[in-house]
């Protein structure tokens, strides 16, 4: 039997799913742009602040179903796991903003050092974020897992890209701090994708779980 | 003197009207100076379970219990046991405030003091002050004593109630339903003397109303056709149950 509130939960639902599609189009295009050294950020910025609006809208609609339907038990846990996954999304958003206000702020790099890419991060990132995503849909173990484990992955690749980066000889000073911060934002995307999986997993089964 | 952790512990109770049982098996243990919450769907036996606590299940007529209520470790419904000190020792507040109506204020808070023999004019005036402060009703009525209990709002008759069974000072006050005949401020003001109340006795509610169990009470009791499904922290068992009928139950998506 569907309840009033269920009507309210799957609003928020779809409000974090427009979030996280415009998360993922931001991420990607942040990465495409840094690898590229393009400029893409107006559009990301235009996403970004969508991202912010949409937020705003999962907080009000949130407030309004604590308000009007004083949830409990698994609807209680739902609500507070979507509230804390909205702001999850928006720091995506904000780290792919950031991503690409590097060049920006400190202009094209040249690349040098043979054979350093982090590549293998960025494909991993864009691996987890859809993970977690996917987890606001539904419930599934396994994703959970997996996602575990491509955290434990992407916590490897940042401190070995952190060395690689440090041991380049002759970088491009412009190029060690784009790299270094592009390296970082990455990393805490992952954390987000891991929150989010937390929160989903607590709202789900009642149980709290750490990934990271 | 070191009291018991728990001031009752509901061991294996069965109660019955007639032939046919109400409460199955009731295990629990009630912590003292602690709100504990009843709640669970209409005649899941929540009220009896209440009026088992300080025997007044029996005085309905072909009522009866088997099992034990143990209060600071003695069973209640042991042989020597006199149910009318139980009753004055567990204070009980009912659904509808029910002052006696030719009664004075005064008079409905001291009745309890002159029916167990106490006199002395001042000892009744300091305890009838005491109960209305205690129940938050002495500001209010203060200068009025002597009105009749009947003139005053439904929330303050709920508080003369209170202040009537905190003035033979219990040592533990059931309350069934006691906001459910109140407008929202009333309601406001009971809750808040039940937190107050906490501080002293162990205060056992049965109430309906689930957001205000759990803005009340510290550990709630669920019940379900008279056995008890859940009881624990009231924080744990609103956000996150143990039984999937508990969960339905407080979802809203029972039946």
């Amino acid at each position: 039997m569907s309840k009033p509130i269920d009507f309210g939960l799957r609003q928020i639902k779809t409000l974090l799913q427009k979030m996280g599609g415009l998360a993922m189009e931001s991420i990607k295009l942040s990465l495409d742009a840094f690898n590229k050294q393009e400029d893409a950020h107006i559009q990301i910025e235009a996403w970004s602040n969508m991202i912010l609006i949409l937020s705003e809208e999962v907080e009000d609609k949130a407030t309004e179903l604590m308000a009007l339907h004083q949830p409990m038990a698994k609807d209680l846990r739902t609500l507070k796991a979507y509230i804390k996954i909205s702001y999850d999304i928006e720091r995506f958003g904000r780290y792919a903003l950031d991503i690409s206000e590097i060049q920006r702020t400190i202009g094209r790099w040249e690349i040098r050092g043979e054979g350093f890419s982090i590549n293998e991060l960025v494909d991993k990132v864009m691996r987890i974020v859809p993970l977690a995503l996917s987890l606001v849909e539904e419930e599934n173990q396994s994703i959970i897992w997996e996602l575990a484990s491509v955290e434990s992955e992407i916590d490897s690749l940042h401190l070995r890209s952190l060395k690689n980066l440090i041991e380049l000889k002759d970088a491009d000073p412009k190029q060690l701090i784009a790299y270094a911060l592009t390296i970082r934002y990455l990393e805490r995307i992952a954390d987000h994708a891991c929150y989010i999986a937390e929160s989903m997993t607590y709202a789900y089964t009642g149980k709290r779980i750490t990934l990271r | 003197m070191m009291g018991h952790p728990y001031k009752f512990e509901v061991e294996k109770l069965d109660a019955y009207f007639g032939a046919r049982k109400v409460l199955s098996n009731i295990n629990m243990k009630i912590r003292d100076k602690a709100v504990t919450a009843i709640i669970g769907p209409s005649g899941c036996g929540k009220t009896t379970l209440l009026r088992c606590l300080n025997r007044m299940h029996e005085i309905i007529p072909g009522a009866r219990v088997h099992g034990k209520v143990l209060f600071n470790g003695v069973n209640i419904y042991d042989d020597e046991i006199d149910p009318v000190t139980i009753r004055r020792k567990i204070g009980m507040v009912f659904q509808k405030p029910n002052p006696f109506p030719m009664m004075s204020i005064y008079d409905n808070v001291a009745i309890g003091l002159k029916l167990n023999g106490v006199r002395e004019r001042k000892k009744l005036d300091s305890a009838v002050e005491r109960a209305l402060k205690m129940a938050n009703l002495w500001d209010e009525v203060k200068n009025d004593l002597q009105r009749s209990g009947a003139s005053l709002s439904g929330g303050q008759q709920q508080r003369l109630c209170i202040a009537r069974a905190l003035a033979v000072e219990p040592e533990a006050i059931l309350m069934d339903e006691p906001c459910s005949a109140l407008d929202p401020i009333a309601t406001e003001k009971i809750e808040s003397l039940i937190r107050n109340l906490a501080e002293e006795y162990a205060v056992i509610i049965v109430t309906h109303n689930m957001q205000q169990a759990a803005r009340v009470s510290d550990f709630t009791a669920f019940l379900y056709l008279g056995e008890l499904i859940e009881y624990g922290s009231t924080r744990e068992l609103f956000e996150n149950p143990k039984n999937p009928l508990t969960e339905k139950y407080i979802t809203g998506r029972f039946g």
